[in-house]
């Protein structure tokens, strides 16, 4: 349960040396090498980002994709079998997201861990018939949709009215934040409800609608940065070079403010996948035939009691996502902004087993150790290391 | 736990507890003391009148029909049975339809004011829209005023009211009622300075024979405004009761409850001291209410879920069975779509073949099977129009209304009516269901591709709103196809004019038959059971042979009730498993210790 | 200051006014209110489509019909409110409708939002100073997937195990043999894991803890408490030398006599003293001044002692020991409320159990004038639903107020503080606590617009008839002025939080009222 760090390096002595040897660790990087690596530290944060990527992955390749059309059924009227209007790509798994199929099992999981096997619908079949892996496959990758589409536009509305009102101040700055506050007066979930029912509910335009309201918070964000930033010498260093305004945004002062950017879009997408479930949950979210996870987790919710796996599935996904997302940010926190990071000022009951061990081990050499005490009082510093990035 | 709770109880109460004995009338109060039920609906009362426009729905009306006696009710076949314990009604003429009314001796509202004609004449004043103002509107806002029927002041004598039609009226049965207004209180709360009831219903009484619609206007206002009420009303007036219960305590969207009437002396006696209907809207939220034993009886439109949740409780039982409302598509003749003659150059055969090969191909047996016996395992496919089944009508008519051709699917059948008329194939359908809803989007799914092996290419048309039914922003329907469900309260044999007339207002699909709209209007005035039946015959025959639509099932419905509790019966019409009641008993198992 | 309040709130107000047009507008475009009507058969719709159409002015344009809104909400500010009727709630006025359907909410919200700050302060700041231990990292993995659950998924958890699951169990509380020990674990490795510590420690704290958690249950199981649960004066007893360590490790320390004498006389002796005496203050006053009074009376004991033994630092030992004191409170309403557990569960209709699934009250014990039995029930109804906001925002506080001390203890002031000598105890509580606490003051103003969104959805699996019912039902059926009281409502409300934020930040950070 250690940091990583404390494996590598050589337990005992570690403390003294801690920072040094974290400064030589970043010392010669550019500060992209040094997020990176710091982030790359974060086990948890590279864990997510491993299994966010296999989800990806397994969503959108198993049951393929319908691209273009309304996405709304459509009959072949020769065979009778029902499709989707689009452009389909199929995946590798044989079953759709709309065919009712046979029954199989009284619906419920085929999925067995021993003997291990797939069976005909892993995740079981709802009242019709319908497989639910494909239709949870195909509701995870609409709900990706909505959380990229939803983090993407609300990023980029965030950022340009935040830089815009840091930057110009005055007159300018006072209509955006008032505007600003306008959105941020009305709870999110009203307009996301009001908004999604009169503009209908597919993932395309939830996405884009919850991209539209909740870009609030990062505006205020950005805003305060571009406030701080835009006194500092290189601005006008810039300014004096005869840049331009635009020049000036986003050449020299948006790169300065990418951490606090990176990390709360990855908190509004994982804020996203959730108000769209609640949207869903009230019924003003993605509409049948359209499916998300959200839809589908209301849509058997009632079957909580009675058929748990039309409940749980869904909703087992959803959590991956949103957590993935919230581990993903919380490692890019921690890279862009180590000031949090501090090295423990005690010492966990296994390094003092190990240090126990280790110490026995000496004592029958002969030698003498010194007492654990006096390694707890050397007072840890963290904050120098909190130097290397920007001023809030 | 439940005998405890009988003792407990019964000692708590017992301060406010019901004098039993103190009546004088041999009539014997079966209430027993203590006892407390707790049911669920989605909603509750927030207005005591439930005749006028805005308190017209069935969340009042199932709290007023427990306040109110009345000269009959729906039992659970559904028949109308009459009570006379509490009055009669006399059909005494045929030409004109004459019908007289009596209440019985000793009724009383609940402040103790005896119930009279001057409460049937308000009722008559506002049903028939006997007073109206200077422009000629009804002065009274009552929901559905027939000013056309018995426009006549009635004769009134002691608890008597003697109404005189103008025209027979197949309906009159169910036309004339008392409602849960008093006659006393609307005139009180009007006029405040008239502090003796029997003179307010003077006043009253004398105002509407004269037809004095200024001094009226206050009273009529009175008696729409001042019962709305979301939570226990200030003034008693207001929630007077001449039924074996009254509000005790309302609390708005949350829950009313209703305790016994200690006047109440003219009809079966309820046995609980006290109801509280309590408001539930999700009928899964209702069943785990019921299981955690918040309330005792549970019911709504179930899903496989909830019906078997209602299953897996040990505690619980319940029952099965169709309600009144149905599902049917309907098509839309006069929007240049496939079903539009115009469309064929105004060959109305073409149209009609293209219909009916439609309606062929819908698979409602299917539909039945996977939807909804799976909820109801007896619900059968809705063969008729205009009647539910089981009601006595509905067999004659299905024998012979023609909807035996629909009996199956019949691709090959539709295959040849479309080959037969000529049209092209694939024939695109734009069929509308409200987005969102499962059970219909599901059904949407099977007509689909049933109807595609026919050569219909039926197309989703699906949108949350349903516009169609605006008729003054969209005069003719966009979508081809319509599925929806229509709901009936009664059984009453007038008002299907509303949606199959020419031009009415419910006809969102532009349909129009000379036959249909003259036979509609013979029904109205038709008396006679047998021509009655004769007339709805020849109505849906020319409705199954012109392909107007067809009806699918009954939609199911469950109610559930904690074993702890006897004699709930649910009905398929309004006032649902309120009708019997005073039939409801704590069952023997609980009270017996 | 004043002129810095008065312009945030003129601002705040035009921003109010903006935001409700844009809501109306919206609102009113999103669907038709007769839609409803508009698929009866019933022989009376067309007639109610006039009537309504006439009543909601629907011929007029959405954004003309603002404006004559706007002139009936304009009468609120002269006590004249004039909202307009709610379709969705059988026409009755708004105002009427916001009345009652703002109460409970606000009881929902409030509650959730100071548990959760309570535990989510407690829970975060001591992660903080267990950074990277096993405890933190699990708290972290939790906080996590709490952050990431969907609300209504966790109350319907709750709704089944919390709730009905549970019921069952009180409806024959047997506690198999195994659980005693497992329990007794667990509790042991979990405290073990929070106190921290050396491995002496913390093998002497898993052993104390965890026989004493088993013993209690054992207790318990033995007693049949779980089936007549009470307090009585033993609770009192337990719950006040409880609290009086407590509260005395967190601020003065164990190894201060003079200071142990005084918690001792006042948070413990006090309560358990006067605990007879209250019973009748209780049984008769039987309402919510009663409380008060009884705190104002702890509260007064304990700052006296605290007072008396404080010595030189009397003011701040008056302070402690009378909030030590104050907290006394609590066991004694509970143990009033747990005395009517018989006649409770004698009138209310569950069949087993007291947890509610449903609504915020019990017919029948609104009914009754015991103002504690109402008390009571308020609590088996509020607790499902409460524990489900709290639970969500409780992750949001823990995350904040981890981070926020992280960062203050790394100040160069802790540091010195350090450096000085003062014990960690000191330095976490004086020095560090109250910089900490600044950032989770602008925190409760932005929490609230989530938390009233999870109100939506817990009150509708609880079928609670709040603001949460308010705002459905005037989205399902387009009920423009329902949705703008309901706005109106949580917009004043996010206003009056957002202004105490200012007020608290610029309260506790001199800083700010420089600018």
């Amino acid at each position: 349960m250690t940091d990583p760090k404390h494996i590598t390096e050589a337990p005992d002595e570690s403390r003294g040396s801690e920072i040094s040897i974290e400064q030589r660790q970043v010392a010669g990087l550019s500060q992209g090498a040094i997020v990176r690596r710091r982030f790359f530290q974060h086990r948890g944060a590279v864990v997510s980002l491993i299994a966010f990527g296999l989800l990806v992955l397994l969503a959108f390749s198993s049951v393929g994709t319908v691209i273009g059309g309304s996405g709304e059924y459509a009959v072949d009227t020769t065979s009778g079998t029902l499709g989707i209007d689009g452009f389909r790509i199929a995946g590798w798994w044989d079953k759709d997201w709309w065919t009712r199929y046979p029954i199989v099992n009284g619906g419920q999981p085929t999925i067995t861990l021993w003997p291990f096997s797939i069976g005909e619908h892993p995740f079981g079949q709802d009242d019709l018939g319908k497989d639910m892996f494909a239709r949870v496959m195909r509701g995870t990758q609409q709900s990706l949709v909505v959380v990229f589409l939803a983090g993407i536009i609300s990023t980029i509305i965030g950022v340009v009215v935040g830089a815009f009102s840091g930057f110009y101040r005055g007159r300018i700055d006072s209509l955006l934040m008032r505007f600003t506050d306008v959105i941020i007066i009305i709870p999110i979930l009203v307009l996301g409800a009001v908004l999604a029912t009169t503009f209908g509910g597919d993932a395309l335009t939830i996405g884009i609608l919850l991209g539209a309201i909740a870009w609030t918070g990062l505006a205020r964000l950005v805003r305060a940065e571009f406030l701080a930033l835009r006194e500092r010498e290189f601005v006008d260093a810039a300014r004096v070079a005869g840049a331009s305004d635009g020049r000036i945004i986003f050449k020299h002062i948006l790169p300065n403010t990418v951490g606090v950017i990176v990390v709360n879009s990855t908190l509004l997408m994982s804020a996203a996948i959730l108000i769209e479930v609640s949207l869903s949950f009230l019924g003003f979210g993605i509409q049948t035939p359209d499916i998300s996870l959200g839809q589908l987790i209301n849509q058997y919710q009632g079957a909580f009691n009675t058929r748990p796996w039309l409940f749980w599935w869904p909703g087992i996904f959803i959590i991956i996502i949103a957590l993935c997302i919230n581990f993903v940010g919380d490692g890019l926190r921690d890279a862009f902004d180590p000031r949090q990071k501090r090295v423990p000022n005690f010492n966990g009951p296994m390094s003092e087993m190990r240090r126990w061990w280790a110490q026995r081990g000496a004592d029958r050499a002969g030698a003498v150790a010194p007492g654990g005490s006096a390694i707890d009082a050397s007072a840890p510093d963290g904050s120098s290391r909190g130097g290397s990035t920007e001023d809030r | 736990m439940n005998i405890k709770r009988g003792a407990a109880g019964a000692a708590v109460i017992a301060a406010g507890a019901l004098v039993l004995s103190g009546c004088s009338l041999p009539y014997e109060s079966e209430v027993i003391e203590g006892t407390e039920i707790t049911v669920s609906w989605n909603d509750i009362i927030d207005n005591f009148n439930s005749s006028s426009t805005s308190g017209n729905n069935i969340a009042n009306s199932n709290v007023t029909y427990l306040t109110t006696s009345s000269f009959n009710y729906y039992d659970n076949s559904p028949e109308l049975v009459q009570n006379t314990e509490f009055g009669s009604y006399e059909k005494t003429s045929d030409d004109p339809l004459t019908v007289e009314y009596t209440i019985n001796d000793n009724i009383v509202w609940s402040d103790g004011t005896p119930l009279d004609e001057a409460d049937m004449l308000l009722s008559w004043a506002y049903i028939f829209a006997g007073v109206t103002d200077e422009e000629g509107a009804p002065l009274f806002n009552y929901a559905n005023p027939r000013a056309d029927l018995a426009s006549a002041t009635p004769e009134i004598d002691d608890n008597k009211l003697v109404l005189v039609y103008d025209k027979p009226y197949v309906d009159w049965e169910v036309q004339f009622g008392i409602g849960s207004v008093a006659a006393h209180a609307a005139v009180q709360l009007a006029y405040p300075e008239i502090e003796d009831a029997q003179e307010a219903k003077d006043q009253l009484v004398e105002a509407i024979q004269n037809k004095d619609s200024e001094w009226l206007a206050p009273v009529a206002e009175a008696w729409e405004a001042d019962f709305q009420s979301a939570n226990t009303p200030e003034s008693d007036l207001v929630k007077l009761s001449y039924g074996p219960y009254i509000v005790e305590d309302l609390v708005e969207e949350d829950y009313v409850t209703l305790v016994a009437n200690e006047e109440f002396a003219w009809g079966p006696s309820p046995k609980y001291e006290r109801i509280t209907i309590r408001q539930i809207a999700d009928p899964t939220a209702q069943v785990q209410s019921l299981q955690n034993g918040d309330v005792q009886v549970a019911s709504g439109q179930p899903t496989p879920d909830v019906l078997q949740l209602v299953q897996e409780t040990e505690t619980a039982d319940y029952h099965t069975s169709d309600e009144a409302t149905y599902e049917h598509v309907d098509l839309t003749f006069n929007n240049g779509g496939p079903f539009d003659p115009a469309t064929y150059g105004g060959d109305e055969e073409t149209a009609k073949a293209v219909r009916i090969a439609f309606l062929k191909t819908i698979p409602r047996n299917e539909i039945l099977e996977k939807l909804i016996h799976p909820l109801n395992p007896n619900a059968v496919v809705r063969n008729s129009i205009l009647q539910i089944p089981g009601s006595p009508m509905y067999d004659p008519i299905v024998e012979a209304n023609g909807s035996a051709e629909y009996a199956e699917v019949d691709i090959e059948g539709a295959k040849a009516l479309l080959e037969e008329a000529g049209v092209e194939t694939p024939v695109e359908v734009k069929f509308w269901y409200p987005e969102g809803n499962e059970r219909r989007a599901a059904e949407y799914e099977l007509i689909a591709t049933s109807a595609a092996l026919a050569g219909f290419d039926v197309t989703d048309d699906s949108e949350p709103n349903w516009e169609f039914t605006d008729t003054a922003a969209n005069p003719t329907n966009p979508h081809d196809a319509v599925i929806f469900a229509w709901a009936s309260t009664s059984l009453a044999l007038t008002g299907t004019d509303q949606y199959l007339g020419t031009g009415q207002p419910s006809n969102f699909g532009g349909y129009s038959n000379e036959v249909v709209d003259t036979r509609l209007s013979d029904l109205e005035t038709e008396l006679d059971e047998d021509e009655q039946i004769q007339i709805q015959i020849d109505v849906e025959t020319e409705l199954w042979a012109d392909g107007y639509g067809i009806t699918i099932f009954q939609f199911p419905g469950l109610t559930a009730w904690d074993q702890g509790v006897e004699g709930i019966a649910p009905a398929p019409l309004a006032p649902y498993y309120f009708w019997n009641f005073w039939e409801w008993a704590p069952s023997d198992g609980a009270t017996a210790e | 200051m004043f002129s810095f309040v008065a312009r945030r709130l003129v601002a705040t107000l035009l921003v109010l006014l903006v935001a409700s047009f844009v809501v109306y507008v919206l609102t009113a475009v999103s669907g038709d209110p007769l839609e409803e009507l508009r698929g009866s058969r019933d022989p009376d719709a067309q007639a109610k489509i006039a009537d309504l159409a006439n009543k909601l002015d629907l011929d007029t344009p959405p954004v003309l019909r603002y404006f004559a809104w706007l002139g009936g909400a304009a009468g609120c500010l002269v006590g004249n409110c004039d909202l307009g009727i709610s379709v969705a709630r059988g026409e009755l006025p708004v105002t009427e409708v916001i009345a009652t359907a703002m109460g409970s909410t606000l009881q929902l919200v409030t509650a959730a939002t100071i548990l959760a700050i309570l535990f989510g302060v407690a829970i975060g700041m001591t992660t903080a100073l267990r950074q990277y231990s096993g405890y933190d990292y699990t708290v972290t993995f939790a906080t996590f997937v709490f952050y990431s659950l969907p609300v209504f998924w966790v109350a319907v958890l709750l709704k089944q195990y919390g709730g009905i699951a549970f019921n069952q169990f009180l409806g024959d509380p047997v506690i198999p043999w195994w659980f005693i020990p497992i329990f007794g674990l667990v509790t042991g490795f979990i405290l073990m894991a929070v106190v921290g510590g050396g491995l002496a420690t913390r093998i002497k704290t898993f052993l104390f803890t965890g026989l004493a958690g088993a013993a209690l249950l054992l207790l318990l199981d033995v007693t049949g408490w779980f089936a007549e649960p009470s307090i009585g004066i033993v609770g009192i007893i337990l719950f006040s030398v409880a609290n009086a360590l407590i509260v005395a490790s967190l601020t003065t320390g164990l190894r201060d006599k003079p200071a142990l004498i005084a918690f001792g006389i006042a948070a413990v002796g006090a309560p358990v003293a006067l605990w007879f005496p209250f019973q009748f203050l209780f049984f008769f006053g039987n309402a919510w001044w009663t409380i008060a009074l009884v705190a104002i009376i702890l509260v007064a004991i304990g700052a006296i002692v605290g007072w008396l033994f404080g010595g030189d630092r009397r003011g701040n030992l008056a302070r402690v020991v009378g909030l030590a004191a104050g907290l006394g409170t609590i066991p004694l309403v509970f143990d009033q409320m747990f005395q009517r557990w018989a006649t409770y569960e004698s009138i209310i209709p569950l069949s087993s159990g007291v947890i509610s699934t449903i609504g915020s009250s019990t017919p029948a014990i609104d009914r009754t004038d015991d103002y504690w039995l109402q008390m009571l029930d308020s609590l088996t109804h509020m607790i499902l639903p409460t524990a489900t906001l709290m639970l969500i925002s409780l992750a949001a506080y823990t995350r904040y107020s981890r981070a926020s001390l992280l960062e203050v203890m790394n100040q160069d002031y802790v540091r010195t503080a350090r450096a000085k000598g003062l014990s960690e105890r000191v330095v976490v509580m004086r020095h560090a606590f109250r910089n900490a606490m600044i950032p989770i003051a602008t925190i409760i103003a932005f929490d609230f617009g989530g938390l009233i969104g999870g109100a939506v959805i817990t009150e509708t699996v609880f079928a609670w008839k709040g603001m949460g019912a308010v705002f459905s039902d005037a989205l399902a059926r387009t009920d423009v002025n329902l949705m703008m009281g309901f706005f109106l409502v949580t917009g004043v409300l996010a206003v009056i939080f957002n202004i105490i934020a200012d007020l608290l930040y610029s309260a506790l950070d001199p800083r700010i009222r420089v600018s």
